[in-house]
């Protein structure tokens, strides 16, 4: 039951592009065509599934096991680098069709904010292991939803008469405080 | 590498405006949107920011030449990850109020694109005193646009700036500044504006 | 240098330099951030308590507690820490209640990250313009005899009823739920201080031998302390309350006198008495303990008090043979000894019997829900 809980919260209620404000980055710069953003989302939340779990082996039997607290940010930024690189090079000898489709997302994720935030959130909100994967893939399918629904709108602006200056970043700000507006409205959901 | 002798001075007015990083090379957004919920709170990410950029920087400049380019992505990471525990821990102690404020977006500096991209694109490029220069700049850009945005939402959400009361005691908050959606809104309009403005100066 | 060498030296020196500073800085601002928030403890627990002068910090069945005296020295109120899942983050609540476990007096949230806006109200409500604090100030002195309820969107009507944010309803039932869940194991760990062990420090083992003499069919002993009063549960084979036990002490004619008394579970008939202290005259008050006059029954004033019905209290009658229930005979020449005894009993049985029987009712309203 406090898997469910989770996940709409991570998903919807607490959406972690509209609401808790993690992965605008890439949120604004792919989210131009629908096609990509699903697999930027997909990726996405391949890889935050993944971060979640090691980074709660890591924080759990290194990190708290030895006070080694203050390294925290320093090992989780490396292990995600790392992970997202292991990854990348997994999936080009793996399959290239899929390669093909999500390989070049990859090294953006890395400075996606919202996997370091994944990371350090789960610690904060000390969830157990199980509970920390389910929340890794609960973001990323936020996140997911998030994209695609921008990428949606925003096709859907090319062929509106945006004023000159609103163009690209300025108006899709604007669409993103609309949906987050939307998004709110899930608030009193559960 | 070819480089025209760009004046100190105009490598720290860049970041002011010209290439500011929020409203013009739209980096560092995570950040901007999630704690202007009121101006001092702006202030306070700013100056984490220019802090671990200015020594990240200083650093990585001074050592530029023994860094292989190979390995440069993961040293620059660990260092700038170094000087964001040193201000998380640093406001932790000597600032907890703060600290409890910013929450978990100061340990977010580290994958903070300006942080990274300024290491990448300029400080491991050039001398220590142009890092410097351009570090100032970039980060100092950040914040005063922090500060902006942040007094905006604050004035409108709870008719104070900096925690002083401006708007008069009638004055119905619109609390949907403090929250996401007004958060996006004033950025977006924001960036609009300055657009326009950078249109009209052409 | 071979490029891959330098690769792996720049690293592992990059790597070993940043271990060292941010080992020496946590070194550095650790202590200061752990008595920061010590004394946001210490602050909370003054806000949580209100009227205390000074606080001891107590274990009590790996339980910490806080307990907040008042300038005498008395127990006027304890804390402890609250914690559980809100709706997406963790809440940690101070909480203060009176030492009958009965009443909240105050709470401070220490920590919470509900969304913002909405969630966060239980801290403050903004929107609130009269009494931002108006979720919390609900709990103040609230009684929590059966659990604390809540109701939406109206004001609440009941004794223990709080009403929940309109909007931020998981959030208020995360509050609540910690709370009773968290004050009942509290209760239980303060009260049962020494559960199951019946062996007082001092006397090593003698309480427990006399609290089966004086509870006839015990076989097993609990002690359990309610409001700072000592009571020793004794319990049969099958696990069945058969008798409670506790110390009543008073002044005798010339000396303190300690006795400890078995009585039934609902505190209307004694079954035994045991004397444990006193000093009386010398073959006149002494007879209370030992009557050697009396060559059939040397114990014959102590045995007067078997099976005795008190519930309407014990009086005393000179040179007769008694003929009411509740009715003893006082020794000849040792009216006073006698006399003090009977008031000992008479207040301490008193006493004990509403502290008792007022937890017992507690307990079983809890259960009836």
């Amino acid at each position: 039951m406090k898997l469910i809980l989770i996940f709409i919260s991570a998903a919807i209620v607490n959406n972690y592009v509209l609401i808790q404000f993690l992965g605008i980055c890439p949120f604004v710069g792919v989210s131009k065509k629908i096609g990509p953003s699903l697999s930027m989302g997909m990726a996405t939340t391949f890889v935050m599934t993944l971060a979640a779990s090691v980074s709660w082996l890591i924080n759990h039997f290194i990190l708290v096991g030895l006070h080694l607290e203050f390294l925290r940010i320093v090992s989780f930024i490396l292990v995600i680098a790392s992970l997202v690189q292991l990854v990348e090079m997994f999936v080009r000898k793996v399959s290239k069709p899929l390669y093909d489709a999500l390989g070049i997302y990859l090294p953006l994720i890395t400075t996606n904010c919202a996997i370091l935030g994944v990371a350090l959130f789960l610690v904060i909100k000390e969830y157990n292991f199980i509970e920390s994967v389910v929340f890794g893939f609960s973001a990323g399918a936020g996140f997911t939803m998030a994209i695609v629904i921008m990428a949606g709108i925003r096709e859907q602006l090319d062929l509106a008469d945006v004023p000159e200056y609103f163009k690209g970043a300025p108006i899709t700000m604007i669409v993103a405080g609309c949906l987050a507006l939307a998004f709110m409205g899930f608030a009193g959901l559960i | 590498m070819a480089k025209e002798k760009v004046s100190l001075f105009a490598e720290f007015v860049k970041g002011l405006w010209k290439e500011n990083p929020v409203l013009v090379m739209l980096l560092g957004l995570c950040p901007t949107l999630a704690v202007t919920n009121s101006a001092i709170n702006g202030l306070s990410m700013g100056l984490a920011v220019i802090f671990t950029l200015v020594c990240s920087s200083t650093l990585i400049s001074l050592v530029r030449k023994i860094i292989p380019k190979e390995v440069r992505i993961p040293t620059f990471i660990i260092v700038i990850a170094t000087f964001v525990t040193v201000t998380d821990l640093t406001l932790a102690a000597f600032f907890p109020d703060i600290s409890k404020s910013l929450g978990p977006f100061v340990p977010l500096i580290v994958v903070n694109c300006i942080v990274l991209g300024r290491q990448e694109a300029f400080a491991s490029k050039n001398p220590v005193h142009r890092a410097i220069i351009d570090a100032l700049g970039m980060s100092i850009g950040f914040t005063l646009t922090l500060i902006v945005l942040g007094s905006i939402r604050e004035l409108l959400g709870s008719g104070t700036i900096f925690s002083f009361q401006i708007m008069p005691a009638s004055f119905q908050p619109w609390m949907v500044m403090g929250l996401p959606p007004g958060a996006f809104l004033t950025l977006g309009l924001m960036i609009g504006i300055a657009n326009w403005v950078k249109a009209k100066k052409q | 240098m071979n490029k891959s060498a330098k690769m792996v030296i720049v690293l592992t020196a990059t790597a070993i330099l940043s271990g060292g500073v941010l080992a020496y800085f946590d070194l550095f601002t650790s202590p200061i951030i752990a008595a920061y928030q010590s004394n946001e403890l210490k602050n909370a627990i003054g806000v949580v308590l209100p009227g205390i002068i000074s606080y001891d910090e107590k274990v009590i069945n790996d339980t910490q507690f806080y307990l907040g005296k008042n300038k005498d020295g008395g127990l006027i109120g304890v804390a402890f820490l609250a914690e559980g899942n809100g709706f997406q983050s963790k809440i940690k609540i101070l909480v203060g209640m009176n030492p009958e476990f009965t009443k909240i007096q105050r709470l401070k949230i220490l920590q919470q990250a509900e969304t913002p806006g909405l969630g966060t109200k239980i801290e403050n409500d903004l929107t609130n313009k009269s009494d931002k604090f108006w979720f919390l100030n609900q709990f103040k002195d609230l009684k929590v005899g059966t659990g604390i309820t809540y109701v939406k969107n109206k004001k609440p009507s009941q004794e223990g009823e709080i009403q929940a944010i309109t909007g931020a309803t998981i959030s208020s039932k995360s509050v609540v739920n910690i709370l009773n869940d968290t004050i009942d194991k509290s209760r239980k760990a303060f009260f049962a201080e020494f559960s199951g062990n019946c062996v007082n420090k001092d006397q090593k083992g003698e309480i427990k031998n006399e609290i089966y003499k004086v509870i006839p069919g015990s076989v097993s002993c609990d002690k359990e302390i309610i409001n700072d009063t000592k009571f020793y549960l004794g319990k049969n084979k099958k696990g069945d309350l058969v008798g409670v036990a506790f110390i009543a002490e008073g002044y005798g004619f010339e000396s303190k006198i300690k006795m400890l008394v078995g009585i039934d579970p609902e505190f209307k008939k004694i079954l035994r008495l045991k004397i444990l202290q006193q000093a009386e005259t010398p073959e006149i008050g002494t007879k209370i303990e030992d009557d050697s006059t009396n060559i059939s029954d040397r114990f014959w004033f102590m045995n007067q008090f078997k099976n005795l019905e008190v519930d309407s209290g014990i009086t005393y009658i000179l040179n007769k043979k008694p003929s009411k229930a509740g009715e003893i005979q006082a020794i000849t020449g040792a009216t006073i000894s006698s006399e003090l005894i009977v008031d000992i009993l008479n207040s301490t049985i008193k006493t004990n019997r509403e502290i008792f029987l007022s937890k017992v009712k507690s307990i079983r309203n809890r259960e009836v829900k």
